[in-house]
C-alpha cells in the first residue's frame, strides 16, 4: 500500500515536472524568435580611424593601404566619378559610363559623373578639386596625367577620401599617386594568355608573329612581349613585326614576311589598325583563308570593331581582346564602395578589367542587365562548421542581394572531399548560369569540373585552388590568396620578431591549402637556418587546448606559432589563458581574423592576422559570375588575388569593426 | 545486437581480487588508469606536473559530463548517437541569453532534457532500437540546430561575462596550490555530476530499477520496475546532460555554432565503454565514465608528450580504438575466468 | 491491441513478406515529388547521378546488409573503405602492377573484416563495440599509410580503372548535357544480384537468416554461427574495400578522412530498406532502395537549394518513419 502510495506520488511529481519542462520551452522559443542577433552589428559598434589619418606615403604599393575614413556597412554612400571624356561625345565612354550607373543601381549608391565638354586635361584637373569639394564618400578617377593631375589627387587622398583610378594610369607605383589601385587592362597578360589560347586551340603551330603597328608604345609593346614569351615558353619561335600606319604598305609588308617565314602560322595584331591589313592580305590570299579556318592557321587581335567581329563570327580569327570598358566603369565604382561600406581594399596596385576574349563563343552576345542569373556555389566547408566561412557567405550574401541574383551555397557538413565533388555534379544538374566551387584537390574535383564546363556552364574558382594552369582545370579565375606565400611570409614575420623554434598548428591535416601554409611557414623557418614543426590538432577545443599544451611542455624550444584560422587560434589562445602567458610571453600569428583574433592583435598577444579578405572571394565571385552571364564580362586574368595583406598593431583599428563579419 | 549478455554474477567463486574485479566494473578501468599513469609518469618527461595533470583534468570535464549521461544510458541497456546536436542547442540556447544568463542556463539544460525525452517516447512507443531512433534525431536536431541559428551562422561573444568564470573560467583557488596547475572550474561541475548521478544509480531506487532494466528485463519487470518510464528518464537525463556540457563549451570559448559538439556521441560511447560500461546493459557506474573519460585523456597527453613520429597528435584516435578493443578484450576474459 | 479485424492483418502479414515493399512506395513518393517539384530533377543527368553515386556507397550497403542480416554490424566499413584506397593507392603511385595493388587492396580489407569477425565471433563482445574501436584503430592505419596526408595519382590513366570505374561514353552522349552513367553502376547491380542469390538461394543464406535469427537457435541445428560470423565481416569488409577502389579508380586521390560517417549512411540505408537492426529479416533489394532512396533525397534537395543540415534532418526523419513502419508490418500477432 505505501508503495503504491509512493508511486502514485512519484508520478504526480514527474508529471509536474514535464510541465515545467514544456513550459520552458514555450517560454525559449518565444524568446527565440526576437533574438536572431549573431554577433553585434559592425556598425553598432564605433570604431574607426580619424578622417585625417594620412594613408602610406607616395609610391607605397602595398595592398594594404588603410581604408581612411569610417567604415559602415549601411551608411549612403556618395561617389564621385571624374573622367577626361564622356560618353555625349567619345563613344567609347558610354559602355564606361553604363558600367558606373549599373554599379550605382545595383549596390545602391550616388554617382556623379563629371567630365569635360571636349579634350581638356587642365578643365578635368579642376573638375577634380570640385569634385572633392563636394565631400563626397571615394572619388573614382582616370589618371590621365600623372603630373598634371597629381596635386588635385592628392588633396582628395588628404582629406580622407579614398580613390581608385580606371581606364587611364599604370597604378600608384609608376604613377606616383598613393591611390588604392588602378583599373584597366593588363597588355602583357592579354599578350601572354592570346598567345596561350592559339597554343591550346591548334596543336601545330611552328612559328609566331605579333604585327605592332606603334612600335616604341609601352602598351603595344607589352602585347607583344606577352605574345613572345607564351610562344617561347612552349619553344615555339616568336618574332615582332613592325608595320606603320598605312593600311596598303602594311599589308605588302605582312605578305613579304610571311613569305620568308614559311613557319609561321600563328599572328597577332594589336588593334584594328593591325588587323584590317592583315585581313586584306589574307583576302588576296585564298591559301590564308582556307588555312585560317581550318585551324592551321590563327590569328588573334586586341580590341574589337565590326570587322573583327564578323571575322571571329566567320572563323577567320580565333579571338578579339576587350579591354572591357563596362568593368572599368563598373568595378571603379564597386571597390569604391566596398571600401567605404565593408572597410575591403583592392588586393593589387593594378586590377585587370582585361583582356576579355571574345570568341565566336560569347561574340555579339547583347547585354541584358536585367536578366535572371541562377548560380550555385559548391564549398568544402561551411559557416555551419567553420567560422572562417560564415565571412564568405556573407560576401555572397551581399553580392546576391545587391545584384538580385539567385545564389545556393552547397557544401558537406562535415570535411568531405568525395562528397564536394558529388556536389558538384549534383549542381551541374540543376542547369544553372555558372557555377562558383572551390578546387580543393584538383585531382578529385578534376572530372565532375571539366564535365560542368563540357556542359557550358561557366565555372570560376575561389578560397582554394591555384588557377587554371596549375590545377590543370579550364575554369575562368580563381579568386583567393597564395596560400604558400601567406606561410612563407607569415613564418619570416615570426622570426623578424624573435622566433627561433616555430610550430605550424594544422586544425585540418589533409587539406591543401592549409597544408600549403604551414609548408610555407617550415620553409621560411628552414631557409634563415631554423627549426619548425608541424602540429596536428582536431575539431575539439578543449582537447585542441591540452594538445598544444602538452606538445610546448614535450619540445620546450618552440617560441613561435602560426595558427590557420580561428579553429586554430581559439584552442591557442585557450592555452595562453591557462598558462597565464599574454602579450610579450609568445610569439604568434594566425591566418584569417575573428573577434578574437582582433582582440588579441590590439592587446599585442598576436602580432599580425593574415587576412585573405573571405568576403571579396564569395562577393567577388558572384560579382564576376553575375558580370559574365549579364554582361559578357569575363574574368581578365587566371588569377585573381584577393589577399593577402597583414593586419597587425598598425592597421587592427580600421578592420576591427569588420572582422567576423566582412574581414 | 543478438550476442550473449555477459551478466556478472559475483557467486563468491574465486579470490576477493576476483570478487573485486567482478563485482565492481570500475575496478579494471580504475587499475588501468593507475597503470597508465604511472608508466608515463616514471618514463615520459615533463608528464608527472601539475600542468600535465591539470591539461588532463580539463580535457575531460565535458566530454565527462557527456559521458555520465551516456554511461546512465548504456547501464540502462540504450544508447544516445544524438548527445553531439543536443551539444551544439544547449551551448546555442545558453550564450544567446547574456541579459540573463542564470535563465538561459535553465532553459538550455531543460529544453535539450526535453529532447532527450523524445528520443526516450519515440523509443517507447515505436520499440525500435535506440540506436535507430537516435541515428535518426541525431540529424534531425542538428537540423532544429540549424534552425536556431538562423541558418548557419555562428554564435560568437567577446563580452566576459562572471556567469563564464563560475562555469568554466580559471579555477586560481586551486592553481594556488598547486605551482603549474592550470584547472579550470568546469572540474567541479564535472565531479558535481559524477557524485550526483553515481548517487542516483547506486543509492536510490531509481538506480536499482535502471540497473535492472539493463540488466534482465523480463526479471525486471517481474519485480515490478516499469522499463518504459527507466527509459524515459534516463533518456532525459542523456539530453540534458548533453545540453550542459554545451554551456560549459560556451562558457569557455563563447562561441557555437551548428557543428558544435560533432563527433562527441562516439567519443563519449568509447569513453563509456573503455570506463567498463557494458553496451548490452545492467553493468557499469558513474565512475567508471570519470575513469574512462580520465584514462583517454592521460592517453592522449602521454601520446603527444612522448612526440612519437609514428603517431601525430592526429592519429591519435587509432590509439583510442586499441585501447577500446584492448579494454573490452580483457574485460571479457577477466570476468570469463571469474564465473 | 487485441480487436482487430481479419483483413487488416491479413494485408499486414502479406505486406510484411515484402521487407522492401515501405523503401519502395517512399522511395516512389519521394521521386515523383522531385520530379514535380524540383526542375531538372527527371533528366538524365539528374538520374545517372543518382545512380552513379548510389553505387559505390550501394555497395558498402550489400555488405552491410548481409551482416546485419545475421545479426552484427559493423562501423568500422568507412575506414575499412578509407584503409583500402590508401593501400591501392599507394601500390599504385609506388609502380607496382595495377592489378597486385587492386589485390593487395581487397586482400587488407578482407583481412581487416576478419580481425572484426574474429574478434566478435571468438569474444562475444557485441559488435557495435569491437568495431567502434576498430573505427577508430582502422582510421589511424590510414593515416599512416599516407603519413596524415593524401595520396594522389598524378599518372596517366591505367586501363585498370576503365573497367572498375569507366565513364560509359556511348550513353552518356546520346544527352545533353552528357550523363554520368559510370561502369560502377554495373559493379552495383553485380553484386547486388549475386549477393541477393547467395541470401535466398544458397544454404550459406539459410544459415545468415537462422544466426540473425538466434544464435543458440541457429546452433541447435547445427548451423556454424561463428563461421557465418566471420565470413559475413569479411564479405562487408571485402566489399567496403571493393567500393572504395572503385571509388578511387574514378576520383584518383584519397585523403585521411575519406569514407567518415559512411557506417551510418550505410546502416541507415539498410534499416530504411528493411532490414532489422537486430538481424534475421530483409532483403537486399530494400537495402539497394534505402541508398538510392537517399541519393535520390540528396539530387532533389541540391536541385531545390535546400542545406545540407536539412537534408541530414530529412533523411533522419525518413529513417525513424521507414522503420517504424517496417516494425509495424513485421511484428509478429
Amino acid at each position: 500500500m505505501k508503495k503504491e502510495k509512493e508511486d502514485s506520488m512519484r508520478r504526480l511529481h514527474r508529471f509536474v515536472v514535464l510541465l515545467a519542462v514544456l513550459a520552458l520551452v514555450g517560454a525559449a522559443c518565444g524568446d527565440g524568435d526576437d533574438t536572431t542577433t549573431t554577433s553585434p552589428a559592425p556598425g553598432d559598434t564605433t570604431t574607426a580611424a580619424p578622417g585625417d589619418t594620412t594613408t602610406a606615403a607616395p609610391g607605397d604599393t602595398s595592398s594594404t593601404v588603410s581604408p581612411p575614413i569610417a567604415v559602415d556597412p549601411d551608411r549612403p554612400v556618395k561617389i564621385a566619378a571624374v573622367q577626361h571624356a564622356l560618353c555625349a561625345w567619345d563613344a567609347f565612354w558610354c559602355t564606361v559610363e553604363q558600367g558606373i550607373s549599373d554599379a550605382s543601381a545595383l549596390l545602391d549608391v550616388d554617382v556623379t559623373v563629371f567630365g569635360p565638354d571636349q579634350f581638356d586635361l587642365d578643365a578635368t584637373a579642376s573638375l577634380i578639386d570640385q569634385a572633392v569639394a563636394g565631400a563626397p564618400d571615394a572619388l573614382i578617377l582616370t589618371v590621365t596625367d600623372p603630373v598634371l593631375f597629381k596635386d588635385p589627387i592628392m588633396r582628395a587622398i588628404d582629406q580622407g577620401i579614398p580613390v581608385i583610378a580606371y581606364n587611364a594610369g599604370a597604378g600608384p607605383a609608376a604613377d606616383g599617386i598613393p591611390y588604392f589601385t588602378y583599373l584597366g587592362q593588363d597588355e602583357y597578360a592579354g599578350g601572354f594568355l592570346g598567345g596561350q589560347r592559339m597554343l591550346a586551340t591548334s596543336a601545330n603551330i611552328t612559328g609566331g608573329v605579333c604585327i605592332n603597328h606603334q612600335v616604341g608604345s609601352a602598351n603595344l609593346d607589352a602585347r607583344c612581349q606577352g605574345f613572345t614569351d607564351a610562344l617561347s615558353a612552349a619553344g615555339v619561335s616568336a618574332e615582332v613585326l613592325a608595320i606603320s600606319d598605312d593600311p596598303t604598305a602594311s599589308q605588302t609588308t605582312i605578305s613579304d614576311y610571311r613569305v620568308a617565314n614559311q613557319d609561321v602560322n600563328a599572328f597577332l595584331t594589336l588593334g584594328p589598325n593591325g588587323a584590317n591589313p592583315f585581313y586584306g592580305w589574307v583576302d588576296e590570299l585564298d591559301i590564308g583563308r582556307l588555312s585560317l579556318q581550318a585551324g592551321e592557321w590563327v590569328h588573334g587581335t586586341f580590341d574589337t570593331s565590326p570587322e573583327i567581329n564578323a571575322n571571329i563570327e566567320n572563323g577567320l580569327t580565333l579571338f578579339g581582346i576587350d579591354q572591357q570598358p563596362y568593368l572599368q566603369g563598373y568595378g571603379a565604382v564597386m571597390m569604391a564602395t566596398n571600401i567605404v561600406r565593408y572597410g575591403i581594399t583592392p588586393a593589387l596596385p593594378v586590377t585587370a578589367t582585361g583582356p576579355g576574349f571574345v570568341t565566336r563563343d560569347n561574340v555579339g552576345a547583347t547585354a541584358d542587365s536585367t536578366r535572371s542569373v541562377k548560380i550555385i556555389a559548391v564549398q568544402h566547408a561551411l559557416c555551419a562548421w567553420d567560422a572562417f566561412w560564415c565571412v564568405v557567405e556573407k560576401g555572397i550574401e551581399v553580392a546576391k542581394g545587391q545584384l538580385g541574383v539567385e545564389v545556393d551555397v552547397l557544401g558537406p557538413d562535415t570535411f568531405d572531399l568525395d562528397a564536394t565533388a558529388s556536389l558538384i555534379d549534383q549542381a551541374v544538374t540543376a542547369a544553372p548560369d555558372a557555377i562558383m566551387l572551390t578546387v580543393t584537390d584538383n585531382v578529385l574535383f578534376k572530372d565532375p569540373i571539366q564535365r560542368a564546363i563540357d556542359a557550358g556552364i561557366p565555372v570560376l574558382a575561389y578560397n582554394a585552388g591555384a588557377g587554371p594552369d596549375k590545377d590543370g582545370i579550364p575554369y575562368l579565375t580563381y579568386l583567393g590568396q597564395d596560400e604558400y606565400a601567406g606561410g612563407f611570409q607569415g613564418g619570416q614575420r615570426l622570426i623578424a620578431v624573435g622566433g627561433t623554434t616555430g610550430v605550424c598548428i594544422n586544425h585540418q591535416v589533409g587539406s591543401s591549402n592549409l597544408d600549403d601554409r604551414c609548408q610555407g611557414f617550415t620553409d621560411a623557418f628552414t631557409e634563415a637556418g631554423l627549426s619548425a614543426e608541424v602540429l596536428a590538432i582536431s575539431d575539439d577545443p578543449t582537447a585542441s587546448q591540452t594538445t598544444i599544451g602538452d606538445f610546448v611542455t614535450a619540445n620546450p624550444d618552440i617560441d613561435a606559432f602560426l595558427t590557420l584560422g580561428p579553429n586554430g587560434a581559439n584552442p591557442f589562445y585557450g592555452y595562453l589563458d591557462e598558462t597565464g602567458m599574454g602579450a610579450g610571453d609568445v610569439i604568434h600569428g594566425t591566418f584569417d581574423l575573428s573577434p578574437e583574433i582582433v582582440e588579441n592583435i590590439k592587446a599585442g598577444v598576436t602580432q599580425f592576422g593574415i587576412d585573405q579578405q573571405p568576403f571579396l572571394q564569395g562577393y567577388g565571385g558572384v560579382t564576376a559570375l553575375a558580370l559574365l552571364v549579364r554582361q559578357n564580362i569575363v574574368p581578365a586574368l587566371p588569377v585573381t588575388p584577393t589577399g593577402p595583406g597583414f593586419v597587425d598593431a598598425s592597421n587592427v583599428a580600421i578592420v576591427e569593426a569588420l572582422a567576423g563579419q566582412y574581414r | 545486437m543478438a550476442t550473449e549478455q555477459v551478466v556478472a554474477q559475483p557467486s563468491g567463486v574465486g579470490s576477493m581480487m576476483r570478487r573485486l574485479f567482478v563485482g565492481s566494473p570500475v575496478a579494471g578501468p580504475l587499475v588501468g588508469l593507475i597503470v597508465v599513469f604511472t608508466l608515463f609518469s616514471l618514463f615520459v618527461d615533463n608528464f608527472l606536473t601539475w600542468r600535465t595533470i591539470s591539461g588532463i583534468v580539463n580535457a575531460s570535464a565535458l566530454i565527462g559530463v557527456v559521458t555520465v549521461g551516456v554511461t546512465i544510458l548504456m547501464i540502462g541497456g540504450e544508447f544516445d548517437l544524438s548527445v553531439g546536436a543536443l551539444i551544439a542547442m544547449g551551448a546555442y540556447l545558453f550564450g544567446q541569453r547574456v541579459d540573463n544568463p542564470v535563465w538561459a542556463l535553465i532553459v538550455a539544460v531543460a529544453v535539450t532534457a526535453l529532447f532527450g525525452l523524445i528520443n526516450g517516447i519515440l523509443l517507447v512507443t515505436t520499440n525500435i532500437p535506440s540506436f535507430i531512433v537516435t541515428l535518426g534525431t541525431r540529424s534531425i536536431y542538428r537540423g532544429v540546430v540549424w534552425a536556431f541559428i538562423s541558418g548557419g551562422t555562428i554564435l560568437e561573444l567577446t563580452e566576459d561575462l562572471p556567469v563564464y568564470d563560475v562555469l568554466n573560467g580559471r579555477f586560481d583557488l586551486l592553481n594556488d596550490l598547486f605551482s603549474g596547475a592550470n584547472f579550470r572550474t568546469s572540474v567541479i561541475w564535472l565531479l558535481l555530476v559524477v557524485a550526483i548521478f553515481q548517487w542516483l544509480l547506486y543509492r536510490t531506487g531509481f538506480g536499482n530499477r535502471v540497473l535492472a532494466t539493463g540488466g534482465d528485463l523480463n526479471a525486471a519487470e517481474a519485480q515490478g520496475v516499469r522499463p518504459k518510464r527507466v527509459k524515459l528518464a534516463t533518456f532525459t537525463i542523456s539530453g540534458g546532460l548533453a545540453g550542459f556540457a554545451g554551456v560549459l563549451l560556451f562558457s569557455q570559448f563563447q562561441f557555437a555554432q551548428v557543428a558544435t559538439g560533432a563527433g562527441f556521441e562516439l567519443d563519449a560511447i568509447a569513453a563509456a565503454v573503455v570506463g567498463g560500461a557494458l553496451l548490452t546493459g545492467g553493468l557499469g557506474s558513474v565512475w567508471g565514465a570519470l575513469v574512462g573519460v580520465l584514462l583517454i585523456s592521460t592517453l592522449r597527453t602521454g601520446v603527444v608528450l612522448m612526440d612519437l613520429p609514428w603517431i601525430p597528435a592526429d592519429n591519435f584516435p587509432a590509439v583510442v580504438g586499441v585501447a577500446i578493443v584492448a579494454a573490452v578484450i580483457l574485460n571479457h576474459y577477466v570476468r570469463e575466468r571469474a564465473v | 491491441m487485441t480487436a482487430r479485424t481479419a483483413a487488416p492483418v491479413d494485408l499486414r502479414h502479406r505486406l510484411s513478406r515484402v521487407p522492401e515493399v515501405v523503401a519502395l512506395i517512399v522511395f516512389a513518393a519521394i521521386f515523383t515529388y522531385f520530379a514535380i517539384a524540383a526542375e531538372n530533377f527527371a533528366t538524365p543527368l539528374s538520374i545517372s547521378n543518382i545512380a552513379t553515386f548510389a553505387a559505390f556507397q550501394g555497395i558498402v550497403v550489400v555488405g552491410v546488409a548481409i551482416l546485419m542480416l545475421s545479426g552484427e554490424f559493423d562501423l568500422s566499413v568507412g575506414s575499412t573503405f578509407a584503409v583500402a584506397s590508401f593501400v591501392f593507392g599507394w601500390f599504385l603511385v609506388n609502380g607496382y602492377n595495377p592489378l597486385f595493388a587492386l589485390l593487395m587492396a581487397l586482400v587488407v580489407s578482407a583481412g581487416l573484416g576478419l580481425i572484426n569477425g574474429l574478434i566478435v565471433a571468438f569474444t562475444g563482445i557485441p559488435s557495435f563495440i569491437t568495431t567502434l574501436g576498430t573505427l577508430l584503430a582502422y582510421r589511424g592505419i590510414a593515416r599512416a599509410i599516407g603519413g596524415g596526408n593524401r595520396i594522389t595519382y598524378r599518372d596517366e590513366p591505367i586501363a585498370l580503372f576503365d573497367w572498375l570505374n569507366a565513364d560509359i561514353a556511348w550513353l552518356n552522349e546520346r544527352f545533353s548535357p552528357v550523363a554520368n552513367f559510370r561502369v560502377s553502376i554495373l559493379w552495383f547491380i553485380a553484386v547486388a544480384l549475386v549477393a541477393n542469390y547467395v541470401i535466398k538461394r544458397t544454404r550459406y543464406g539459410n544459415w545468415v537468416f537462422s544466426v540473425g535469427g538466434g544464435q543458440a537457435a541457429a546452433r541447435s541445428q547445427g548451423v556454424p554461427v561463428r563461421r557465418v560470423i566471420i565470413v559475413n565481416f569479411v564479405i562487408t569488409g571485402l566489399l567496403a574495400g571493393f567500393a572504395s577502389t572503385i571509388q578511387f579508380a574514378w576520383r584518383l586521390s584519397v585523403d585521411p578522412l575519406r569514407g567518415d560517417g559512411l557506417e551510418l549512411v550505410a546502416v541507415a540505408a539498410a534499416v530504411i530498406g528493411g532490414v532489422k537492426l537486430t538481424g534475421g529479416y530483409g532483403t537486399i533489394l530494400g537495402a539497394v532502395l534505402g541508398i538510392l532512396l537517399l541519393r535520390t533525397l540528396e539530387q532533389g534537395l541540391v536541385l531545390m537549394g535546400v542545406d545540407i543540415t536539412i537534408f541530414r534532418a530529412i533523411a533522419g526523419l525518413i529513417l525513424i518513419v521507414a522503420v517504424v513502419i517496417n516494425t509495424y508490418l513485421s511484428k509478429e500477432t
